[in-house]
């Protein structure tokens, strides 16, 4: 109510506008008036006093002549008594000189001064005085003041009254149904179902042309609010769904900035990386891969990954150990995030894949090892020696080939049975690693077959060495049961790689052969086929 | 009756018209001759003194010769120079020259005075005036 009060209305504006319009035309009128008719009375003046002077100019000739000072002051006052008149003088060639004048001391410069000669009034066109008149410059004045009053009364009254009616008319035809407009949109809130009442008195001008504008735009932002709130609601729906999934999924969701620092995490984040303790918000500001992994450095290196390719990299990682008996791992997706431009962000899930990690590495092992004797299979140790022999760089120490085949084995199985058999397997498997350092490769090629690599060999002097310790620990009795023990032997070929154009396969020959000349040669001991082709064999007594 | 009504006008015509008239003053007046400018001024009460400074009396007539006189004297009708007079005496200031009723009086009054100026028919002239001016 207060806002209508205050409001400033353009009719009144305009009003006012027209006010000061009319007033300065006015004022102009009547300035111009004046001076034009200040002009004109000017020359009126003139006019009447020339006028007057020819009334009295034979009368005052004869005052001139005759010398007649009473006829001339007559002559005088009668002009005198003109309002034009200011002031009067006659004077005539024999000296006498009359002068009248009215009584108000106006004291204007530049009158006008009328100066008539006078002839005598007998004979010929001698001068024989002079009548002057001086015009009154007050009566001028005002009679120019007076129509130019009249003038601005004039200009003014019409001026005003057209005025007048120009702003009654705007009031009525434009004003008020433009105010009654502006009132009801004021009222309307944007999206409402309300509308403007049309003006039957302007249906066909730019006023009707506006309401049915308005009205047509509140149609389209009413169409356009009801689409917006639809789509908001379709929105808060789906924001809640992911919301409702952010909070109670399993998987831990994060945002990361670019050095690696959560920004957000769910619920199940610091379950995920095994930290209940501490909630989501404990989480926001710390370092994401120190926090959680047994290797931040993978996880830099995956967010590396992300950020310079643009795509979203996944690999198992390994938690931080606290203590648990196995490792947990989890599986981290992590991909740089588009949506920000301005800075660098990182969004990833990581989900618990122990489980799977576990299932898979017994599944590599067990495709890997002999199940009897928890050793290397054959594809297994090979796959070992020809990486070894690929990537090995130093010439010195070459890898050596160990073929061993366990003596009278057969009988053992055949004298007291497979169960027999397999224990006498496990227990040479375990004198076998006794034998060797944990890094190199023990390996069961099947039977009674086996091989060892020896990493980083010394010198075949070592080899023989090693060979020599292993024949011995076979030789020992192999206690079956609290009564029976047996007792074998081993056949051990040697073959060392002296040059990475050997091939696998005749590492192996190589090796088989010094086996084979071992096992002629009476068994229990070991060959080894030197860089000149010569072999080798060593038979140990066994039970020495 | 024609011939009488046509000499009748012939003599009136001769009157007005082949009359001279002679403007004189007294014999003792010492001044040669006056213009016709300084008889009017004389005349018509602009002056009252002659060019010699000696002061003047103008004598009128009331005879019909005045019409005559003034007529010749000022090229104006009679009835305007009474007209003057009219406005002068009016003021009262001045008044006209005294009207004496004919040229013998004139002459007379002229005869008799040192100072006076007058006009008569130039045929009636004689040797006891001085004439000043002659007015065709």
């Amino acid at each position: 109510m207060t806002n209508t009060m205050k409001k400033h209305y353009l009719y009144h504006k305009l009003a006012r506008s027209v006010f000061w319009a009319a007033l300065l035309f006015a004022v102009l009128t009547s300035v111009f008036s004046f001076v034009i008719e200040f002009n004109r009375s000017s020359e009126k003046a003139v006019i009447m006093i020339n006028q007057l002077i020819d009334t009295v100019e034979s009368t005052a000739a004869i005052a001139a002549y005759s010398n007649n000072s009473t006829i001339g002051e007559d002559v005088l006052k009668g002009l005198l008594r003109n309002d034009v008149v200011h002031e009067v003088r006659l004077s005539n060639v024999q000296g006498l000189q009359l002068m009248k004048e009215k009584p108000q001391d106006s004291d204007f410069p530049g009158q006008t001064k009328i100066i008539r000669a006078l002839y005598s009034p007998f004979g010929d066109a001698a001068i024989i005085g002079h009548l002057t008149v001086i015009v009154e410059t007050q009566y001028i004045l005002r009679e120019a003041r007076y129509s130019a009053l009249v003038n601005a009364l004039n200009s003014s009254l019409l001026i005003g009254i057209t005025a007048l009616i120009a702003l009654l008319m705007v009031r009525s035809s434009f004003s008020r149904p433009l105010m009654k407009v502006s009132n009801t949109l004021h009222a309307i809130t944007a999206g409402e179902r309300e509308r403007l009442e049309s003006l039957p008195r302007n249906q066909d001008d730019e006023l009707g042309q506006l309401v049915t504008d308005i009205n047509s735009l509140l149609e389209a932002l009413q169409e356009k609010f009801k689409v917006e709130h639809t789509l908001r609601e379709e929105i808060e729906m789906i924001e809640h769904q992911l919301r409702n999934i952010f909070e109670t999924t399993s998987a831990g969701i994060f945002l990361l900035d670019e050095t690696g620092r959560l920004l957000t995490a769910n619920p199940a984040l610091s379950k995920v990386i095994g930290l209940p303790h501490l909630s989501h918000t404990d989480l926001r500001g710390q370092d994401f891969a120190e926090l959680a992994f047994a290797e931040p450095g993978l996880l830099h290196k995956l967010m590396h990954i992300a950020a310079e390719q643009g795509q979203s990299i996944a690999q198992d990682l390994c938690l931080k150990n606290r203590g648990e008996a196995p490792d947990i791992w989890v599986h981290c997706l992590l991909s740089r995030q588009l949506s920000t431009m301005q800075a660098l962000r990182f969004e990833g899930v990581v989900y618990d894949v122990t489980d799977r990690i576990v299932a898979e590495s017994s599944t590599r092992h067990e495709a890997d090892h002999d199940s009897l004797t928890g050793l290397f299979r054959r594809q297994a140790a090979e796959r070992q020696l020809i990486r070894l022999i690929n990537t090995r760089t130093d010439k010195e120490n070459p890898p050596v080939l160990l073929l061993l085949d366990l003596d009278y084995f057969k009988d053992v199985n055949d004298t007291y049975g497979h169960e027999a058999g397999d224990r006498v397997l496990i227990e040479a498997a375990t004198r076998f690693q006794s034998c060797i350092r944990t890094s190199d490769i023990v390996a069961r090629l099947g039977g009674d077959e086996f091989l060892i690599v020896l990493v980083n060999c010394a010198s075949p002097e070592y080899a023989q060495h090693i060979a020599r310790n292993i024949v011995t620990a076979i030789g020992k009795p192999i206690p079956l049961s609290s009564t029976i023990s047996v007792q074998l032997g081993v056949s051990i070929g040697i073959a060392v790689e002296d040059s990475q154009e050997q091939t696998l396969e005749k590492l192996y020959n190589s090796a088989d052969l010094a086996m084979y000349e071992v096992k002629h040669q009476g068994r229990n001991g070991f060959a080894m086929i030197g860089s000149d082709g010569s072999l080798a064999v060593e038979i140990i007594a066994v039970g020495a | 009756m024609r011939n009488l009504l046509l000499l009748l006008l012939l003599t009136m015509l001769s009157r007005s018209t082949l009359a001279e008239l002679a403007v004189i003053t007294h014999m003792k007046n010492n001044i040669d001759t006056l213009s016709t400018q300084q008889v009017q001024d004389i005349f018509m009460g602009r002056t009252r003194v002659f060019p010699n400074g000696k002061f003047c009396l103008p004598i009128d007539q009331s005879s019909p010769l005045r019409a005559e006189f003034y007529q010749k004297l000022t090229a104006r009708p009679v009835e305007q120079i009474n007209a003057y007079w009219a406005r002068i005496m009016f003021s009262g200031q001045a008044s006209p020259p005294q009207q004496l009723p004919d040229d013998h009086a004139v002459l007379q009054t002229v005869r008799e005075n040192e100072g006076a100026i007058g006009y008569i028919d130039k045929i009636h002239v004689d040797n006891s005036v001085r004439v000043m001016l002659l007015l065709k």
